[in-house]
């Protein structure tokens, strides 16, 4: 006990340095304690989310059939079976957890019947019809269903409009089985729609025609209509049955678009033993009519084309599966059944749909993945992250959680040279005292006491005040944290395609624990103890004090007879220092160097967050409600104007489906041959027209569009385009009219070449303003390009121009009406190929130029060409004058020799034309023109017709097609395009696109209150700005800390270097030295020095081609502030010792 | 005639762990010409006494008259630098600095530099009884006994009349300490210094014209 006594003793007695020393424990124990509870706090936190959030990582094939989730893609499997994307390289990528592939099958419940809109396909039918009578009313056969074999509703007893038979040589009196699709309209009857059903039958395709006469009233068992009414019951009856390793993974339940209303999900036992159990819709469960806990008895199909693809209908045997949960269906899910994966089943390897698997990643690798993954995928693969909202929460505290480990380890490096501080004090201060020990016979145990005693002591007190005053302090510090969280986490996160998982909270609620706090000061007593007790071993070691060295003898460099006063010393010193010199100046030179290279990273760094923004591009589209899909939208192009208006977009590209068309034939082929073609089919009655326009919409769709690189088609692969000599993609943007892109499979097909002019019939043409009214056309269309097949429809493309002028001045083109009509710049009227069925006006397209008294062209045009009796071929009917057409209201035109001759003379030389042109506003206006007479065409004189202006200002309101900027505001908002795809003009302005899409009116996907939602992709690019910003972040603290540290050496090691001269110093000061002279003296030397070797590194790293910046300047300034500082400092001290002390070797 | 004189001088000042009145009361004249010897125990308060005659310090209460001036009225840098050198235990000399250049330092702080300087420095080594050679070499190159003779020169290259000794022969064995003992009794009895010596070693004190010892804060002429 004696030396824990004493020990005690000895701290009291020197209480200067005791309070010194418990105040800076104090204070570390409690720094220590509050650091160590936040980062606690904080990783728990993070060890939540952790656990709480999941993310995956979706892939999808964006082919043809998308988004068809009922389709077999042969290009998904293709690129499977190829190896084109690698998966299994994918999933071997760090950051994944595992890869669940979407393996499913078409599960079928015997004896249930489905009816609902979600079944396959709701209108195939397979049915009987006798007692035929053909309606002339409505251009059909009316007949009673004898028997249904298929259909989702049995109509059976019923009448039935059979449609499209008009040509067919139909028996009245006999019986026929039907294949077709049923429609129901306005009239009280269904109408059935005849056609064949292909069918791959096993090895073999079967293509059975849509009707058939029934011997003797009855079809034979073994008849292929049986089987094709088999099909399609299993197909519609069936569901979509999904295996999966972990439901919660999937997308519908990790997104929460699937919520169970009843039971659970599988647990990790059915998961093992892929028990029989399934989670089914509401819907489903209805239709089989059971609910949780009860079984019901499910067969398999699984074919590798496809689970609908039925080619020889092998079902598996019924096993009973018990219903364990059932979710709410819906539009997106309405008859999925969940099951656990089983190796009792084998389902088909390449998936139905477009939904190809699941990555089940790391939270925080995510992004790593994200970046890896993007790059292995080929064209047509879109990959989504979606982490319910973990990046936005745990960023934060991911980046505070790296502060604190920074400052923890500072904290530590604080507390260790505080420690040794105080050790050395305390302990090797008192060599004598443990020597005195010694020699007295006191065992080295003793001395240990002694000191660990006096230590441990201060220690305890200090630390266990240090943990109270830490814990005391802990809700302010949590609650701080908290809010600096809150203030991160509000990143804008708006439209941002990193953003589109649904996002789910965790509050943030640290437990704090009492027992941290007494860890902490335990380890610093700990500290304490161990780092006094190797003081004491040190101490105990010298027993003897060190024998003082011989300095060894300098080298005699340089002569002094020229030198004198301060600068002699300090020259002579500086050449005669050997080490003591070299090492100033080397320790100058790195340091000189080593700041040069921090500020250069930080520079590079900085740099590179500077250009990021130079070589990205950015692009965007709009989308639904997920912000996935980004076609058959409604979007307003009012707003997309306001958007495209803000001059932050580089472009913006626009689509409009205009309509459905039927190819009718060639026109004219490439090398010029023109054929007559025959006027397709169009029902004149009120119900058949209805179904006729029904099948229209089966058709494919034209759609205008302003790129078809960035159609939504095309937005994940890059189109293979052919363009006709003359035309590009630019052709999409300009005033072009009339031309269109076909698919190439369609151009094979039809033996269609580029150039060629081709017909189709349309069913639909709805202006704007004028909703609701059908009308049924055809245009003749130029094929400027071809284009490989990215989507299940054959699209024909044409330019947009005509919808809205995006990317115009106002005023400088018109708006032309969805291409029933162009209108160039030169005013002239191209009347492209409307045709109004039974007007008798003349059957083939012609051009009309209106003239313009206002425009300065056609006026010259008029009195240069048009007007003079030169005309070529000009012949002026009787009582006519040319003149007139000039005249206002005279309505009056000239026609071509070719119209007339082709169609006037023949009806006996009619004096008036009249045709039907479209205007904006309305269907059109009928146009009766007095003909004043005959020209021959010409280079000059192109159009077929010239029209006086005042009757063409009377009957189109000529003013009314200029775009204006009223215009904008009054058509615009009539206006709705079907998707847009715009690309950033500078990724530096993403923030401030953000806030154009709000102020426009779009809102981020998600959100349920409103309808037109814009994604931006970004991802990549934050993804790379924050890893910058966290590096150049991390460097800053880390660089700040540096800095100080490389001044405190600076100051640390100039006062200590001074400091082992204070002898020389205690010498002249002996002799009377003034205290200037001595303080230049040394001064100036390390003036000397440091110069020196600033200089050298400076010169060396520019050497190397190092940058020099402003602050580099500043930080070599700095330092070098710091060394003369520490210098002074300890010169002054020194200065102000005790002379005779030093010179005596008493101190 | 005294060149120093010490009147009434007081000094105390703080340890770690008391307050110590080393001088109490301190009176004495030192005369040119004579070797003086200050004994006492450790702690007597020798070096006190020696660093106020030295101009290290000045005493609390009383003063010291150097050539009948107080010292507190002076200028102590200059007081240092011409009228009292100091002699140490330790040799004290510049380890950077050759022979020839720390005997001319003193007389460098004075305006006395180039040739003149090196030809006195010279004459100063000569009459230290040490040869020419050593003039280029560094402290660090001689013997102990050596180097004090190097730093009685530079301490007489001061031209002062005084000329104060703390433990000149502590690092030297008994032969070159008495040397040592015999240049400085040279110096006081050839040169006219007046050289006042602390000493433990009892052995030099028969070579001292005068010995004074301090005890309890006091002086007695033994």
């Amino acid at each position: 006990m004696l030396p824990v006594k004493n020990g005690i003793r000895s701290v009291l007695r020197s209480p200067g340095k005791a309070v010194l020393f418990f105040f800076l424990l104090l204070s570390l124990t409690a720094v220590l304690a509050l650091g160590l509870c936040v980062y606690s706090a904080v990783s728990g936190y993070l060890n939540d989310c952790d656990v709480y959030y999941q993310t995956i990582a979706e892939l999808e094939y964006i082919g043809h059939s998308y988004p068809d989730s009922k389709v077999f893609d042969e290009g998904l499997a293709q690129s499977l079976h190829s190896g084109e994307l690698d998966i299994d390289a994918m999933a071997s990528l760090p950051g994944v957890e595992r890869y669940q592939p979407n393996r499913s099958a078409l599960g079928l419940v015997a004896g249930t019947h489905r009816s609902d809109v979600e079944v396959y396909d709701r209108d195939c039918a397979v049915i009987i019809v006798k007692n035929l009578i053909w309606s002339d009313s409505t251009e059909a056969y009316l007949g009673i269903i004898q028997e249904t074999l298929y259909s989702s509703t049995d109509y059976t007893g019923k009448g039935v409009f059979l449609s499209n038979l008009q040509d067919a040589d139909i028996d009245t009196d006999a019986v026929y089985v039907f294949t077709g699709r049923f429609f129901s309209g306005s009239n009280s009857y269904p109408w059935l729609t005849p056609e064949p059903a292909y069918l791959e039958l096993a090895e073999e395709t079967v293509s059975p025609a849509p009707y058939a006469v029934l011997d003797g009233g009855v079809l034979p068992e073994d008849s292929v209509y049986r089987t094709v009414a088999d099909i399609y019951a299993a197909r519609n009856n069936g569901f979509r049955a999904i295996f999966t390793e972990n439901a919660e993974v999937l997308r519908p339940f990790q997104q929460e678009e699937l919520i169970l209303t009843q039971g659970r999900l599988f647990d990790a036992e059915e998961y093992a033993a892929g028990a029989h159990v399934c989670v089914i819709s509401n819907r489903l469960a209805s239709v089989f009519g059971v609910t949780c806990g009860q079984s019901v008895p499910i067969s398999f199909h699984f074919h590798e084309g496809g689970i609908y693809d039925l080619q020889d209908m092998s079902f598996t045997d019924d096993v009973p599966f018990t219903v364990v949960g059932i979710y709410k269906a819906t539009a997106d899910f309405p008859d999925w059944v969940f099951l656990p994966d089983s190796k009792e089943y084998d389902p088909c390897e390449y998936p139905t749909g477009y939904q190809v698997g699941t990555f089940v990643l790391d939270n925080d690798r995510s992004s790593e993945f994200y970046a890896a993954a993007s790059a292995m995928l080929p064209n047509g693969f879109r990959l989504t992250v979606l982490d319910q909202g973990y990046g936005t929460v745990a960023e934060p505290f991911r980046e505070l959680q790296s502060i604190l480990r920074i400052f923890l380890a500072v904290c530590a490096l604080v507390v260790l040279c505080v420690l040794a501080l105080f050790s050395f004090l305390f302990v090797s201060r008192q060599r004598e005292a443990a020597q005195t020990m010694l020699a007295l016979g006191s065992g080295k145990l003793h001395v240990y006491c002694y000191f660990l005693s006096a230590c441990g002591a201060i220690a305890l007190v200090a630390s266990a005040l240090g943990a109270v005053l830490g814990r005391l302090l802990e809700s302010r510090v949590l609650r701080y944290v908290a809010e600096f969280s809150q203030k991160y986490q509000t990143v804008d996160t708006r439209f941002s395609n990193e953003y589109l998982s649904v996002t789910r909270t965790l509050e943030f609620a640290p437990v704090s624990s009492a027992a941290l706090y007494l860890t902490a000061a335990a380890i610093l007593v700990a500290a304490v103890l161990a780092v006094c007790a190797v003081f004491v071993g040190k101490t105990l070691k010298k027993k003897t004090a060190k024998k003082r060295k011989k300095a060894p003898a300098p080298k005699h460099t340089g002569h002094s007879s020229r030198l004198h006063g301060r600068l002699k010393y300090a020259l002579l010193s500086i050449r005669r220092g050997g080490v003591r010199t070299a090492a100033v100046v080397l320790l100058a030179v790195i340091l000189t160097v080593f700041l040069g290279q921090l500020t250069s990273t930080s520079d590079i760094y900085r740099e590179q967050l500077a250009n990021i923004g130079e070589n990205t591009v950015i692009r965007g589209y709009a989308s639904n409600s997920k912000g996935l899909d980004m076609k058959d939208l409604v979007i307003p192009a009012k707003n997309l104007q306001e958007l495209y208006d803000t001059g932050l977009l580089h472009s913006l590209d626009v689509s409009r489906s205009l309509a459905h068309y039927r190819y009718v034939g060639l026109v004219s082929d490439t090398a010029g041959n023109t054929y007559f073609l025959d006027e397709p089919y169009i029902p004149r009655g009120i119900y058949s027209y209805e179904n006729w326009l029904n099948q229209m919409k089966q058709e494919p769709e034209w759609v205008a569009t302003t790129s078809l690189t960035n159609s939504p088609e095309y937005f994940y692969k890059t189109p293979s385009v052919t363009w006709l000599e003359g035309y590009d993609e630019s052709c999409l943007r300009g005033p072009q009219c009339g031309v269109c892109l076909l698919p190439e499979t369609m151009m094979e097909r039809e033996g269609i070449g580029l150039g060629s002019i081709i017909r189709v019939l349309i069913d639909t043409l709805t202006p704007p303003g004028n909703y609701g009214t059908y009308e049924a056309a055809t245009f003749d269309l130029l094929v400027v390009g071809s284009y490989e097949l990215a989507a299940a429809e054959e699209t024909i493309y044409s330019p947009y121009e005509c919808l809205f002028p995006i990317g115009t001045e106002p005023g400088t083109c018109a708006e032309n009406d969805a291409f029933r009509m162009l209108y160039s710049h030169s005013g002239q009227v191209t009347r492209v190929g409307y045709r109004e069925y039974g007007s008798g006006a003349p059957q083939e397209d012609f051009t009309v130029h209106v003239l313009d008294e206002n425009n300065l062209e056609d006026e010259a045009f008029y009195q240069e060409v048009l007007l003079p009796d030169t005309v070529p071929g000009l012949q002026v009917f009787s009582g006519c004058d040319k003149m007139d057409l000039s005249v206002p209201n005279a309505y009056c035109c000239m026609i071509s020799e070719e119209i007339y001759e082709k169609y006037l003379y023949a009806l006996g030389g009619a004096h008036s034309v009249t045709g039907y042109i479209l205007y904006t506003d309305d269907n059109g206006v009928e146009l009766t023109a007095n003909i004043l007479g005959v020209f021959r065409k010409t280079d000059e004189l192109t159009a077929d017709v010239y029209v006086s202006p005042t009757g063409y200002k009377a009957s189109f309101l000529w003013d009314a097609y200029r775009y204006t900027e009223a215009d904008t505001q009054s058509k615009l908002p009539g206006l709705r395009c079907q998707s847009a795809v715009f690309t950033l003009k500078s990724a530096y302005d993403l923030d401030a696109l953000r806030d154009a899409l709000a102020d426009c009116g779009f809102t981020t996907p998600g959100s349920l209150d409103a309808r037109n939602y814009m994604v931006i992709c970004d991802m990549d690019y934050n993804v790379s700005v924050r890893t910058l910003n966290r590096q150049i972040q991390y460097l800053d603290a880390l660089y700040i800390f540096l800095y100080l540290l490389t001044g405190v050496i600076a100051l640390v090691i100039s006062y200590l270097l001074i400091l082992s001269r204070k002898s020389e110093i205690a010498i002249m000061r002996g002799m009377g030295t003034q205290r200037l002279r001595i303080f230049l003296t040394f001064f100036t030397e390390q003036l000397l020095l440091l110069l020196l070797g600033c200089v050298c590194g400076f010169g060396l790293w520019y050497l190397f081609g190092g940058a020099v910046k402003p602050l580099y300047l500043c930080l070599i300034a700095a330092f070098a502030g710091c060394w003369l500082l520490g210098s002074a400092v300890s010169i002054a001290r020194l200065m102000r010792s005790k002379a005779l002390a030093v010179l005596s070797d008493r101190e | 005639m005294a060149i120093l004189e010490v009147k009434n001088v007081k000094y105390s000042y703080r340890s770690r762990y008391q307050q110590v009145d080393a001088l109490r009361g301190v009176s004495y004249a030192f005369e040119e010409g004579l070797l003086y010897a200050l004994v006492g125990k450790s702690g007597s308060g020798k070096s006190t006494l020696l660093s106020l005659m030295a101009g290290l310090d000045l005493p609390q209460e009383g003063e010291i008259l150097f050539e009948g001036k107080s010292t507190a009225k002076m200028d102590l840098n200059r007081y240092r630098r011409e009228n009292a050198a100091v002699i140490y235990q330790s040799f004290r000399l510049f380890p950077l600095l050759t022979v020839s250049e720390n005997v001319t330092y003193p007389m460098e702080l004075r305006g006395f530099t180039g040739q003149k300087a090196r030809d006195r420095a010279k004459e100063l080594i000569q009459k230290v009884n040490l040869p020419e050679t050593v003039l280029d070499r560094f402290p660090g190159m001689l013997s102990g006994g050596e180097q004090q003779r190097v730093a009685i020169a530079r301490a007489i290259s001061m031209d002062s009349k005084l000329l104060l000794a703390d433990e000149p022969t502590g690092n030297l064995d008994t032969e070159n300490g008495s040397r040592i003992i015999e240049l400085l009794a040279d110096l006081a009895h050839k040169d006219g210094y007046c050289v006042i010596v602390a000493t433990h070693d009892m052995d030099v004190l028969p070579k001292m014209d005068k010995v004074c010892r301090i005890q309890d804060g006091h002086l007695f002429e033994v």
